[in-house]
């Protein structure tokens, strides 16, 4: 152990030597973005290389002790969207961005979803999944591979600085989309609960966690000035609401998305304290998930169950891909005030981004419904997640270019 | 701070409500559905009563302060309350769950205490640090020793009938972990306090100094004792177990200081998750070489202090996470606890502890009369070395484990002990900070 260990810490000071010097040629005054993924691709690795899986670094035992940690992150990032739903914000965005973010998103579902549900059809015997299963993890793979994340669309508009209304649809899509996933996702968790709860429970259930966390994050922080205590007690009822959410087989990130839609409609200086809060740890967060979701990757498949998901996977990339443009052109103005031919290209694949959202709401699926059975939609989401990450670091700054020397407003 | 403040009343009794509804649903959480898949279940219950501890601790923390007591009693208090052993809203394999994030939490206190050893500090306090820690070591080790030795078949039920060289072993080993002192309350405390001053620095020279010379001796004693009890068996394992905890520790540590103050230096990402990051690696890293994660914490923040130019970043991110971790590793530490053991052993507990008292007391004074010390140390100095948990608990396990034959019994009284100082040691420390006006905060 002690040998693997050491060639492990060589090997991760080695690529962080190597990426050193590469970030230095390749980044030098530009604002390329490859730190962002090289970063994002080590801690996957890095997760993947500590799980029982390779090295056992981290054995059985430490990985159910680091259930409490997955959890917060699942509730965490399910409070973190939903609190972006202020209605008071919502009401400045024109309601045409918000039908055509959510239009885009049912697209991208359809047309993934679909796809997905034929190659798994397809599949059936190798996977060994019975028609319920193909027809719920279709669904699960559309809702998954439709989410998009502003983060990497605010990184390069914070460097490049360009005003256009389509820059702030782009966002405005990436932002709202993920919702369509997150409900498709709860209702499949409603539809084939765990333990056969009626529809009905398990969605009062999962309405009634939404409001438990937000009374409490009321009742605790609404005289709170400080920064850390409020950390440490919305760390508190985070892992909580999480953690009873899974005690009743639900899906933690819908009643904590609940709970961040009912706490951005508080008290406004509650509200700021809070999205200091949800800033600040957001970094370190988005690392550490990208992490557990190495660590948390399921092993073990027979190799005929491998050539299935593996080929499902890549498929599943594509469809996304394919979804996200379909979707984004058909939302995007045409005509003769619309958007050139590259323009449009580019903005579809600057939705490609998908930010901690995807891997959350996959790794929820698959700790609240699979358990045990081939994790598809993980590996799929992660692939999307890397894949995504890739082509909208390619995408974002050329788009934001493009609008930006039409507008006269780039810098 | 009043107790009854009418300006923070209102919302201290909303965050009391909130406990209630914590307090509801961790009793929901006992009443485990079968449905729970049994591979997820013991970590499911662990997230909800972390969470549950978190909400709880604070506001126990909270009610401490305002009748100025320390935070970190009430934490214990928490812990111990919700345990497996008296309100049983966790149970031993939850507890146990969250052994990963305690020892997670122990790492960053511990790279903590060690970034507040200052290389100056040791030069200017170096010669009242060894002495101290010397003649507390020979008064608590030798007074315990002897109060045992002679008195132990008298005090203890199950040493009646025991043959002398089983009194021995035993009078030698509570001599040994009378000398244990948790620098993880110690830290906590000058945190909480703001503490800067000669007593707060020599208290934690004089605690961290002691823990490496704890281990170093508990090697040696446990071969010793196991040669006295066992001549027939071979003891040579435990011995380079122990230099291999120690030195590998050590070694450990030191590495790890160098290579993460290389990468402070060439890194701009956020001080807290570096430190967290860290304290991960440690935490996996001790866990796999099987080593001292305190020893490896404090070698490791002692390096980056003294030896690299990051010091200040890195207290910047040490300082935005050490509350979070308090709150995590004092309940969950004192959760295992079994106050039950009190009942038979309170008296013997007590008693060695007055001694000890006496012993650490006559200790310091000693020294620090020959070390011509600043006159607190005399008069409040013996208030830092109070509370024990964290290594005491370690040790008696070990203890436990090896001897079968009076194992039980003892880690019973350690375990007593362990209780009692928990609930007055911290306040005490807190109190000899304020009385030394060394204190900053309330």
């Amino acid at each position: 152990m002690g040998f693997r260990l050491a060639l492990l810490v060589l090997f991760f000071l080695a690529i962080g030597l190597a990426l050193r010097g590469l970030l230095r040629t390749k980044e030098k005054g530009g604002i390329s973005g490859l730190h962002i993924m090289l970063g994002h691709l080590l801690a996957l690795l890095f997760g993947v290389i500590i799980s029982p899986q390779v090295f056992s670094v981290i054995d059985p035992t430490t990985k159910k002790g680091l259930v409490p940690i997955l959890e917060l992150s699942f509730g965490w990032v399910g409070f973190l969207f939903g609190f972006q739903f202020n209605i008071t914000t919502l009401r400045r965005i024109p309601g045409s961005y918000i039908g055509r973010a959510l239009a885009e998103a049912l697209v991208a579902f359809a047309i993934a979803g679909f796809l997905g549900f034929c190659l798994l059809k397809a599949f059936r015997e190798r996977l060994e999944f019975n028609e319920a299963e193909v027809f719920r993890t279709a669904l699960a793979l559309g809702a998954v591979l439709s989410i998009s994340a502003p983060t990497l669309i605010a990184f390069f508009n914070k460097k490049i600085r360009v005003r256009s209304p389509l820059v702030n649809l782009l966002v405005v899509i990436a932002s709202i989309d993920g919702l369509v996933g997150v409900f498709a996702l709860g209702i499949i968790n409603v539809i084939w609960h765990p333990a056969g709860l009626e529809m009905h429970l398990s969605v009062l259930l999962m309405i009634l966690l939404g409001f438990e966390q937000a009374f409490l994050i009321w009742l605790l922080l609404r005289a709170e000035r400080k920064a850390i205590p409020t950390a440490i007690l919305g760390i508190g009822v985070l892992t909580l609401g999480a953690g009873m959410s899974a005690y009743f087989g639900l899906s933690p990130v819908v009643p904590g998305v609940l709970a961040g839609m009912i706490a951005a409609n508080l008290a406004p200086g509650l509200r700021q304290r809070l999205a200091r809060m949800l800033m600040t740890a957001e970094s370190g967060l988005y690392i550490g998930l990208i992490v557990l979701t190495g660590v948390f990757l399921p092993s073990g498949l027979k190799s005929h169950v491998w050539v299935g998901v593996v080929t499902i996977c890549i498929a599943g990339v594509f469809n996304r891909f394919l979804g996200k443009t379909l979707g984004a052109t058909l939302v995007l103005p045409s005509g003769n005030t619309g958007v050139c031919a590259k323009t449009r290209f580019l903005f579809s694949c600057s939705l490609q981004s998908a930010g901690a959202l995807i891997l959350v709401v996959a790794l929820c699926y698959n700790q609240t419904i699979v358990g045990s059975k081939p994790p598809l939609v993980v590996i799929t989401a992660l692939c999307a997640f890397v894949i995504g990450e890739i082509i909208s670091i390619y995408a974002t700054p050329r788009l934001l270019r493009e609008l930006g020397k039409n507008a006269g407003t780039s810098r | 701070m009043k107790l009854f403040d009418k300006k923070s009343l209102v919302p201290f009794v909303s965050r009391l409500m909130a406990a209630g509804i914590a307090l509801c649903l961790l009793y929901v959480s006992k009443m485990t559905p079968e449905e729970l898949p049994p591979e997820q279940k013991e970590g499911i219950l662990a997230a909800i009563a972390l969470g549950g501890l978190i909400i709880l601790a604070w506001v126990m923390g909270d009610l401490f302060q305002r009748l100025s007591l320390p935070r970190i009693t009430g934490y214990m208090i928490t812990g111990l309350i919700t345990g497996p052993h008296i309100l049983r809203l966790m149970n031993v394999e939850t507890v146990s769950s969250l052994k990963f994030i305690d020892n997670l939490a122990l790492s960053l206190i511990a790279l903590h205490a060690g970034h507040e050893v200052k290389l100056g500090l040791l030069r200017r306090r170096f010669k009242s640090i060894v002495c101290i820690t010397f003649f507390i070591l020979l008064f608590s080790l030798c007074g315990v020793f002897v109060f045992i030795y002679f008195g132990g078949s008298y005090i203890f039920p199950f040493l009646k009938e025991a043959p002398r060289k089983t009194i021995l072993v035993v009078a030698l080993l509570f001599g040994l972990i009378e000398v244990a002192k948790s620098p993880v309350t110690t830290i906590a405390i000058l945190d909480e306090t703001g503490a800067r001053g000669p007593l707060a620095e020599t208290t934690l020279g004089i605690v961290i100094l002691k823990d490496v010379i704890l281990i170093i001796l508990f090697g040696i004693m446990m071969t010793v004792c196991g040669r006295i009890l066992y001549p027939q068996k071979a003891q040579g394992g435990l011995l380079g177990e122990t230099l291999w905890h120690l030195f590998g520790s050590l070694g450990m540590g030191v590495l790890i200081g160098i290579i993460v103050g290389f990468l402070l230096k060439i890194t701009q990402e956020r001080m807290y998750i570096l430190v967290a990051a860290l304290a991960l690696c440690l935490t996996l890293l001790s866990l796999v070489l099987h080593l001292e994660v305190l020893m490896v914490s404090m070698t490791a923040g002692f390096m980056i202090q003294n030896f690299t130019a990051q010091g200040k970043r890195f207290l910047s991110g040490i300082e935005a996470i050490s509350p979070i971790t308090y709150i995590i590793f004092f309940p969950v530490a004192s959760a295992s606890l079994d106050i039950s053991l009190l009942r038979d052993a309170w008296a013997a507990a007590v008693m060695i502890l007055i001694l000890r008292k006496i012993m650490v007391f006559t200790g310091i004074n000693v020294g620090s009369r020959l070390t011509e010390d600043f006159p607190a140390m005399r008069k409040y100095g013996w208030m830092g070395f109070i509370n024990q948990s964290g290594v005491t608990l370690a040790l008696a396990l070990i203890i436990g484990k090896k001897f079968p034959e009076f194992g039980s019994h003892f880690k019973a009284v350690a375990l007593g002990m362990i209780v009692i100082t928990d609930f007055y040691g911290p306040a005490l420390f807190k109190f000899a900070l304020f009385k030394s006006g060394e204190a900053r905060k309330r």
